[in-house]
């Protein structure tokens, strides 16, 4: 079973601005790249599911010059209220650590 | 056009690597520069006012940049000072200049970049239909201005290169985007808006440009009439494709339009291409003018004042019935409250329990997951510090004291690792104004004011 962190172990997440969750997944050679592209493991609707957020909410971007993909979704709450325990948005990533990859 | 060459930091007072700094000067750079904000802290720094990096690195870090530049006769360009690059961070970093100025015996003709947003004009700006919400915040009201101890705007390129016109050798900005520190001296330069924008975008991170960003090193950008050529200055480090191309995605949700005052910057169609082991040449870059610009617009308001506690919890049992216990000591926070007068709407509190679910709430897939040992953060916010104080205290209490689970005669239910464990946090902050402003031209939200600081 090979799962999205051992394609990409440099993955990462941010706030972009505050209404947003973003996380950067750069896989480690073209191969793995496209292994991750063609499966269509990582998906808006699969993404959805883990964040229980709706499809519609979720960007995927292929972005083939960094051998990456950008995921955005919206973010629980907006950054910095009293409830917030993620200000930068740093560690919100971790469950699609494990999304598997075909 | 003949070459143009930035150099660049990441951000003041987070260090950078001197030797790989002074090798980037022997390049004969056109500019040095610098951000020294961002808002992944959260609103604290904009409603305090205060900058929260340490003085000593500041200054370190602007001593020898300062240095550097006056040697050379180049712009040091520095923006958002003091991380939120309100009224207060921007005097903070002019007395640094004026000390500089001082201490070296070289004078320098200074431009302060003053971004704080005068509270009569942005209401009549939003009256006017002229303020939209940046993402799902609420329409800008005139309660939310008032109650806002600071509010800056975002500044892009056109204030910068008012300022260069204007003859400053530093020009110390409030609260500016990343790049425009860089993108406006290239443009004034020659360069074509796309190539400035994306070069600086691709620089504006400092060492995160690079491959090793334990090394420090900075990095320049050679910029021409086709493109853009990044490298480190330091020897030994690398810029990669992945490692300029990443930077292109970091932070913005959109890889295809990364917004700036004046327009949007797309990397769709680039090219990346690694030179040699150390450097990438990026060409293709598109720049899209706005219809008409928009500055962002950041307020922060004060809440409250925080203290906290974060305590171990270790008995399986509690552990096992975490949520009932919470309910109780919620309870009894709440009848403590009343019998100390704090009234019902004056004060707030939330339990975080690490381990379980502390950082993703309810996104937190493994809730269910039972774990042996729980941190919990007992936060409360109230008016002002005694309040919070005074509850958090016979909170402790309270807690500690209370039965671990229903039947089950108290013992001790908190690992204390402090003594005292209640730790007063402070003033509290939250976004007050996180919305767009349009503007006829993008300087008009801004004052540039121009001082001859003699040595």
């Amino acid at each position: 079973m090979t799962r999205l962190a051992d394609l990409a172990p440099g993955i990462k997440g941010r706030n972009a601005g505050a209404a947003w969750l973003t996380f950067d997944i750069p896989f480690s050679d073209r191969a793995s790249y496209e292994r991750a592209l063609a499966s269509g493991a990582i998906s808006p609707r699969r993404i959805g599911e883990i964040y229980a957020v709706p499809e519609a909410d979720v960007r995927v971007f292929p972005f083939a010059p960094a051998l990456a993909l950008k995921i955005t979704i919206p973010r629980a709450a907006f950054a910095g209220g009293f409830d917030e325990s993620d200000f930068d948005g740093a560690q919100q990533f971790a469950p699609i650590l494990d999304i598997e990859i075909p | 056009m003949n070459d143009i060459r930035l150099l660049a930091n990441g951000l003041v007072g987070n260090g950078f690597s001197y030797r790989g700094f002074q090798a980037g000067l022997d390049r004969r750079p056109h500019m040095i520069g610098c951000d020294a904000g961002t808002s992944d802290y959260g609103p604290g720094p904009l409603g305090s006012g205060r900058d929260i990096k340490p003085p000593a690195s500041v200054e370190r870090d602007l001593e020898i940049m300062f240095e550097g530049a006056r040697r050379l006769g180049i712009p040091l360009i520095i923006g958002s000072c003091g991380v939120a690059g309100a009224a207060p961070h921007l005097e903070g970093y002019r007395r640094i200049v004026e000390r500089l100025v001082a201490d070296s015996g070289r004078p320098c003709r200074l431009a302060l970049i003053h971004s704080d947003q005068d509270p009569a004009l942005l209401k009549a700006a939003s009256a006017a239909g002229r303020v939209r919400p940046l993402g799902p915040v609420p329409p800008l009201t005139d309660a939310a201005i008032d109650a806002s101890t600071h509010i800056v705007a975002m500044a892009g390129a056109a204030p910068f290169i008012r300022a260069l016109d204007a003859g400053a050798d530093v020009i110390l900005a409030g609260r500016c985007t990343d790049p425009a520190i860089y993108a406006g001296l290239a443009m004034r330069m020659g360069a074509s808006p796309a190539i400035a924008w994306h070069a600086a975008r691709s620089i504006d991170k400092g060492m995160l440009a690079t491959e090793n960003v334990e090394e420090g090193s900075p990095v320049m950008a050679t910029l021409d009439d086709t493109g853009f050529t990044i490298e480190p200055t330091k020897d030994g480090a690398r810029c990669t494709v992945k490692s300029i191309a990443a930077l292109t995605m970091y932070e913005n949700p959109d890889p295809w339009s990364i917004l700036q005052p004046s327009g949007r910057i797309s990397a769709e169609h680039c090219r990346f291409e690694q030179l040699d082991e150390r450097s990438v040449r990026v060409s293709g870059s598109e720049f899209f003018a706005a219809g008409r610009p928009s500055v962002k617009l950041e307020g922060a308001r004060p809440v409250g004042h925080r203290a906290a506690m974060l305590v171990g919890i270790r008995d399986p049992r509690l552990i096992a019935e975490l949520d009932d216990y919470l309910d109780r000591f919620g309870t009894m926070i709440r009848r403590t409250a009343r019998s100390l007068g704090i009234a019902e709407d004056s004060y707030r509190f939330r339990f975080l329990a690490y381990g379980r679910d502390a950082v993703m709430g309810l996104r937190e897939p493994l809730r269910d997951s039972p774990p042996h040992e729980i941190g919990l953060l007992v936060d409360i916010l109230a008016s002002d510090e005694a309040d919070a104080m005074a509850l958090l205290a016979r909170a402790s209490s309270t807690g500690a004291k209370l039965a671990p689970v229903r039947g089950i005669p108290a013992g001790g239910n908190f690992a204390a690792p402090f003594s005292p464990n209640q730790i007063p946090i402070g003033p509290a902050f939250e976004w007050s104004v996180w919305h767009l402003l349009d503007c006829a031209d993008e300087s008009d939200p801004f004052r540039i004011e121009i001082m001859d600081l003699q040595a």
